[in-house]
């Protein structure tokens, strides 16, 4: 029982520890890239169109990559130009260019989430143009 | 990516596999030239241990996709501002098996530009061995991946020698590839054989029994039904005549198949015919050659590129391009067409040393497993522009409880 509380509050000095972190020192951009709509929306895609393969958390599989984690390391510093582009092109991976614009950028705006950005008034906008000069985790 | 069963020939009615018909090897396409009768030897029979094919067994199952290019594989160069990019991908179901001798026409290529070192892009078997023949050839090489070699697709194929598996149709590759198809194939078996005999078998040969409750009868290939329209009018292949076969070009390195003699082999089938075939296990292949690429100073860096305006950011300023399937996305290259093949691996049978086809469904004994693959019967149709890489355990299922079933009456010693 001693230990279990001791674990709680472990626990608990760690949520406040990574919370102090959190508005010490913010990284990535500001908020307002996503709203959370979008992204709420992108989560009911994901969950149709490519939790089948890369899992309902994100974490992939020995053949399927994760898209958390490593793939913010594999996407750091690219334009979401780029990376919604892939994913249009090439997912899902059993039906290519399948999802429409607004469900592309959803997902796009889910994964942002899921890899520590925070949600804004501003939604992602579907237009390469305007994700070009927008970086993934910048 | 070799996915085929070692016995297919392409030249042959690829629906007449349903009917257990198909019985021809790789290399002897008929009664002709290369099929030798089988060696009697009276009273005696082979002695060989069973398959334990048991659902239960199943250890893993893999989905691969393998990068068709109707034209053959993309081995032109390319400039890209001050880079120069070499192409080595979109070998089909070929790639195993032609990996060494395309290697050595990509890097041909790379050593025309006098570079001291190259970058390769893709660390899967073309991806390896381009970067080993480079070394071979003297330059610094390092191998730019999102996967190391044992998360590739690569190892997600049959892993046989199949060199003219899905390597191209016959019309879009033109007369010329024929010419280049066997130089790269003659070169790759050349090279495998310095593999053979090495410790953990990285290549072997293994003997391979084709079961059929009916005699064999060699059939040529039908047209193909009217109206159905071919690769020119729709820009997909539409039956398995279009497909290339360029394997007797190679008839006289490539071992023949015997018919059987009735009650000489341990299984129950009426008609058994023998054939040998040689396939890579995985592990120990790849580790050879990732040693190899390690001594001699080869680097890995794990990265993935998004734009192929990406490459010029390298500090090579030759680039071997060997991205598999993914060149589809990566290169933006369209006339990629997957085909998906799935395996099941069932536990290692160190005791079992052959391989064996029967009813749409092969097996063999490899060293990481004993590999399941069904097909049905459609020829190189089967799996084309699905590129769907979820495993489907109940075709793994079904395809085990063939081989279990060829398995009734089999006669131990």
């Amino acid at each position: 029982m001693a230990m279990r509380q001791g674990r709680m509050i472990v626990i608990a000095l760690g949520g406040l520890l990574g919370a102090g972190a959190v508005t010490a020192a913010p990284e990535g951009p500001p908020p307002g890239r996503y709203t959370a709509e979008q992204a709420a929306h992108g989560a009911e895609v994901y969950a149709q169109a490519c939790a089948m393969c890369h899992k309902a958390d994100l974490s992939g599989d020995f053949d399927t990559p994760a898209l958390v984690g490593r793939f913010a390391r594999n996407w750091a510093g690219g334009d979401l130009a780029s990376l919604a582009g892939y994913l249009h092109r090439a997912m899902p991976a059993f039906a290519p260019g399948s999802l429409s614009a607004a469900d592309n950028v959803a997902v796009l705006a889910y994964l942002l989430q899921a890899n520590g950005e925070a949600a804004g008034p501003r939604p992602l906008p579907e237009e390469p143009a305007a994700l070009k000069a927008m970086r993934f985790k910048p | 990516m070799p996915f085929d069963r070692p016995f297919d020939r392409r030249r042959l009615l690829g629906h007449s596999l349903a009917a257990g018909g198909l019985m021809s090897l790789t290399g002897c396409a008929g009664a002709g030239p290369g099929v030798a009768s089988a060696a009697k030897v009276i009273g005696r029979r082979e002695v060989l241990m069973p398959m334990r094919a048991s659902v239960d067994r199943i250890t893993d199952i893999k989905v691969c996709l393998r990068p068709f290019r109707p034209q053959g594989p993309r081995l032109d160069a390319e400039r890209l501002g001050d880079t120069l990019v070499i192409h080595n991908y979109g070998h089909g179901g070929s790639g195993w098996s032609l990996s060494w001798g395309s290697a050595e026409v990509a890097v041909a290529k790379a050593a025309a530009a006098l570079p001291d070192r190259v970058a390769v892009v893709g660390c899967g078997i073309i991806g390896l061995t381009s970067a080993v023949m480079a070394q071979r050839a003297g330059m610094q090489v390092t191998i730019y991946t999102k996967e190391v070699f044992s998360r590739t697709r690569s190892v997600r194929a049959n892993g046989s020698w199949t060199p003219d598996s899905r390597i191209a149709l016959t019309q879009p590759a033109g007369e010329a590839f024929g010419a280049l198809w066997e130089r790269m194939a003659r070169f790759s078996w050349k090279s495998f054989r310095s593999y053979l005999g090495l410790p953990g078998n990285p290549v072997d040969f293994s003997d391979s029994y084709r079961l059929s409750d009916r005699p064999h009868v060699e059939r040529e290939e039908e047209a193909p039904p009217p109206g159905k329209g071919d690769y020119a009018s729709t820009g997909m292949p539409q039956d398995s005549s279009e497909f290339a076969s360029y394997s007797e070009r190679i008839e006289d390195i490539t071992p023949a198949v015997e018919t059987m003699e009735p009650g000489s082999t341990p299984f129950a089938a009426p008609y058994v015919r023998r054939g040998s075939n040689m396939f890579f296990n995985f592990a120990s292949y790849g580790h050879y050659l990732m040693q190899e690429f390690l001594e001699n100073g080869g680097k890995i860096e794990i990265r993935e590129f998004h734009e192929p305006g990406e490459l010029a950011q390298l500090k090579e300023k030759v680039v071997i391009n060997c991205p598999g399937y993914a060149a589809r996305d990566w290169w933006r290259d369209a006339t990629l067409i997957p085909v998906r093949g799935q395996t099941a691996w069932l536990i290692p049978q160190a005791e079992v040393h052959y391989g064996l086809y029967t009813n749409n469904v092969s097996a063999l004994s490899k060293t990481d497993g004993l590999m399941i693959q069904a097909f049905h019967g459609l020829g190189d149709m089967e799996g084309l522009g699905n590129s769907s890489e979820l495993p489907d355990r109940a075709e793994s299922e079904a395809a085990v409880a063939v081989i279990a079933k060829a398995f009734a009456g089999f006669r131990q010693g």
